[in-house]
């Protein structure tokens, strides 16, 4: 029996989605992914003023707009050759880190979760903890964690003045100057947020969480009955009899181009590409191929610094608005997993190389990163000195290029400028859920999100639940997949009959 | 109980995001305290595809009421046949927009890409986007300009980017109190109790401002108007007042410039973004409200009366005390 699902119109994920599946008796043979909007911002940055694309960039996406900011600010100090203080490290990263954990609370909490709620589990015990405690707008835990997150948040209007779009981050530095009772306030908020991370997440102290370092530790962990009734513990007692460790499995190949960068140029969470063992990143290994995407031009894959963005709305055989970046030719990975399993930390190795890449595995290290960061962010703080300054003054340069590389809270964020005659002769952006939920590339190879999905068995067509638990665990933005256009309304819809 | 349906359009879900960060109360108690049935919210609803689908058919069926519409986002004015920029539950979002808003007894834009266009409308394309019913300063948009909603209202204009939380609940608040009438939108439709001031009112900045002691660079403590390109003067809101994220932040006080967000004209109607263009050192982006000749005026006494420890901490990042200068 054959039978194709197209899902669209998602709820709880950022921008716009739709994903196309053929089923052959109950199991998914072949999954297409597309982005159903277009806003195409590179194109609107084209001619500009350089220093507008850190108003426009932040303003790609709702979620994690700094992000956006980081890409670009750390584009134009490559391009000016601006440098930065110490303190502009230390905030940058404090900045996002705050950023990155309010969306893995918002994923976490307001996305994930709530699929538990399906009818498919109304018979497994606990389903009635779970409703009580993750229904939109009136579970227990979502109460506490929407005022947990807006608390959380405090520490970026300290700092980023306001948020969503905030302009703090420059490329010779930030422009906030913190004071010591501010740096003060910032210590009180955080100990509030750990005391909803230890209550409500976890039910232990963070660093007794943090001390779990194989799959054999978290059995033992959720021996405590407080671990095991906790929010986290509510996921991995219904993860596991949902079998969301059996679902979901993305690439072998998973890379960061390395998180939270110190003075020293070195990373907290270190760059590299892993694939059982570690191996260095370049990022002159990132191509985008276009085979299956609205657009023409070339052949298969270039350099996003020599992007070309021509679009073709008849493209045969083509069904995305999303480009396919890949790495040394091969379809990659990243996130909070490919971040965990990079820098080598050994609770990831663990189940890793235990279970491979699945939904669990991926919300398990989104979640243990959240803890991670929470911790580390007192760090950056106890690092700021008040007497130094935050922000360096910079040249603007005529014709310049420069390369922007962060971990947003999905994976890699990479944006490109080239200058000319002091204006934006090009700008490139490759968001994470580009490279997660890419279409087919030069060769035929599917995206991340459409391998997870393939061989995935459906129960019930009428209510996919499978397909949602897969694509959250990617924590998809769409709006960030700037690329995105349709075009017509017969170009876009896409059949394909086996 | 007020039915509230919230759609996004093409934006960058901004708004939903500072919604969610509404302090007091949060957003949970305030929909409680409010008395409202979120009939769908992308970001936060269980429901997805066909689900949604038919709660939208039944508000336009008239199966169930609609008291608040609200949109985020720019809407494309496109032919369903012809193109599908932005598309929702599969019609044109413009579609589901002109429908829904028969029934809005509200139909409020929030932020001001849904207001005004905001900065879509900035690319080169000729793709015809909007709000829903301007396109910046000029009226009409998506709904058209004689469009009112059921209740005898135009569009809300909830503008900003993102517009605070605070002006999307109160608004809310006020009407279920029936207490905003159409007098109180301002001529851009936004209501006046948000909109009738300037960012700059209360900026802690104000007093290097008076005597135009200002930084020449970030991170320090001058005012970021003559050198910096802020326009906190001429941006209508009352985000110093308010404050941003629990009260504890505000474009200037986060050290860069207001780019006046909650215009019409926003974004491109106030570039340069980082620097102030002057002609013979005035600043062509004076204050709304006062006279040029008088700026000048004024501004040439003020620098020449202004303190030393002004003069002096405008132009540094940390505070330098300076002994008081008494009268000779």
């Amino acid at each position: 029996m054959n039978k194709t699902i197209t899902i669209g119109s998602f709820s709880r994920i950022e921008g716009d989605l739709e994903i196309k599946v053929e089923l052959e008796n109950g199991k998914i043979t072949k999954a297409y992914t597309s982005g159903t909007m277009f806003r195409g911002f590179e194109r609107i940055l084209k001619g500009r003023d350089p220093m507008d694309s850190l108003v426009f960039t932040c303003r790609v996406c709702g979620l994690c707009g700094l992000s956006h900011s980081a890409a670009s600010s750390s584009a134009l100090k490559e391009a000016y050759k601006a440098e930065m203080p110490p303190n502009a490290y230390y905030v940058k990263n404090i900045l996002l880190a705050i950023e990155n954990i309010a969306n893995h609370l918002t994923q976490i909490y307001m996305f994930f979760m709530v699929d538990f709620l399906n009818k498919k589990y109304k018979d497994i015990s606990d389903y009635d903890i779970i409703a009580k405690r993750y229904t939109p707008f009136t579970g227990e835990s979502q109460k506490k964690v929407i005022y947990a997150r807006k608390k959380l948040l405090e520490i970026m209007g300290i700092i980023g003045g306001k948020w969503p779009n905030s302009l703090v981050m420059q490329p010779g530095g930030v422009t906030k100057t913190l004071s010591l009772s501010e740096i003060v306030s910032c210590y009180g908020i955080l100990s509030e947020i750990r005391e909803f991370l230890e209550n409500t997440l976890l039910g232990c102290p963070m660093e007794s969480w943090l001390e779990n370092r194989s799959f054999s530790d978290i059995e033992k962990w959720m021996d405590d009955e407080k671990n095991a009734k906790s929010d986290l513990g509510m996921f991995i007692n219904f993860g596991t009899k949902t079998g969301l460790s059996e679902i979901g499995a993305g690439s072998e190949k998973l890379l960061s181009c390395g998180a939270y960068e110190e003075p020293d140029g070195t990373f907290w969470l270190k760059s590299g590409l892993y694939d059982g063992s570690w191996l260095p990143f370049e990022q002159i290994k990132i191509e985008e191929h276009i085979a299956y995407s609205w657009y023409e031009g070339y052949d298969g894959g270039i350099h996003p610094s020599k992007g070309i963005t021509i679009p073709n709305t008849r493209k045969e055989n083509a069904y995305s608005w999303s480009k396919s970046p890949r790495y040394n030719n091969e379809v990659i990975e990243m996130g909070p997993l490919a971040r965990m399993l990079v820098g080598n930390n050994p609770l990831a190795s663990d189940i890793f190389k235990k279970n491979g890449s699945s939904v669990f595995t991926r919300q398990l290290m989104r979640i243990h990163e959240t803890i991670m960061l929470a911790g580390k962010i007192k760090d950056w703080l106890d690092n700021i000195d008040t007497e130094s300054p935050f922000y360096i003054k910079h040249n603007k340069l005529k014709d310049c290029s420069g390369i922007g590389l962060i971990e947003a809270a999905r994976g890699m964020l990479g944006h490109w400028i080239s200058v000319v005659d002091n204006r934006i002769f090009n700008y490139q952006i490759i968001t994470p859920t580009t490279w997660n939920f890419s279409p087919r590339d030069s060769a035929g190879n599917p995206g991340i999100l459409e391998k997870s999905l393939t061989n995935l068995e459906i129960e019930d067509p009428e209510n996919p639940i499978e397909m949602y638990h897969v694509i959250r665990s990617f924590d998809p933005c769409m709006a960030c997949t700037v690329h995105s256009v349709r075009g017509t309304k017969n170009d876009a819809s896409f059949h394909l009959t086996i | 109980m007020h039915n509230l349906l919230w759609l996004k359009s093409a934006g960058c879900g901004g708004d939903s995001i500072s919604l969610l960060n509404l302090d007091q109360p949060d957003l949970y108690t305030a929909f409680k305290m409010l008395d409202i049935k979120v009939v769908w919210f992308p970001s936060l609803s269980f429901e997805s595809d066909k689900d949604v689908h038919e709660i939208l058919n039944k508000i336009i069926n008239g199966e169930e009421k609609l008291d608040f519409l609200m949109v985020e986002g720019a809407v494309c004015d496109e032919d369903e046949n012809k193109t599908n920029y932005v598309t929702f539950c599969g019609h044109p979002m413009k579609h589901w927009i002109i429908e829904l808003a028969k029934r809005a007894s509200f139909t409020i834009a929030v932020g001001t890409c849904a207001s005004f266009g905001g900065i879509m409308t900035t690319g080169s394309d000729n793709i015809k986007w909007m709000g829903l019913q301007y396109l910046m300063k000029k009226h009409g948009g998506i709904l058209g300009v004689d469009y009112s909603s059921s209740s005898g209202f135009p569009v809300i204009n909830i503008a900003g980017c993102p517009a605070h939380p605070d002006w999307i609940i109160e608004t809310l608040n006020f009407i279920t109190k029936g207490k905003l009438t159409v007098d109180n939108l301002d001529k851009y439709q936004r209501p006046d109790l948000f909109y009738s001031k300037l960012a700059h009112h209360a900026c802690p900045r104000n007093e290097y401002y008076e005597f135009k002691a200002s930084a020449e660079e970030y991170g320090q403590q001058g005012c970021l108007f003559e050198n910096l390109g802020c326009k906190a003067t001429q941006c209508e809101s009352d985000c110093n007042e308010r404050l941003w994220l629990g009260r504890t932040g505000s474009c200037t006080r986060g050290g860069f410039p207001c780019i006046s967000c909650t215009s019409p004209v926003f974004p491109d109607g106030f570039l340069p973004f980082f620097e102030t263009q002057k002609i013979e050192d005035i600043p062509t982006t004076l204050p709304l409200d006062v006279p040029k000749a008088w700026y000048v005026g004024i501004s040439g006494m003020a620098k020449l009366a202004c303190p030393k420890r002004l003069a002096v901490n405008a132009v540094s990042f940390k505070k330098i005390d300076v002994e008081n200068e008494k009268e000779e």
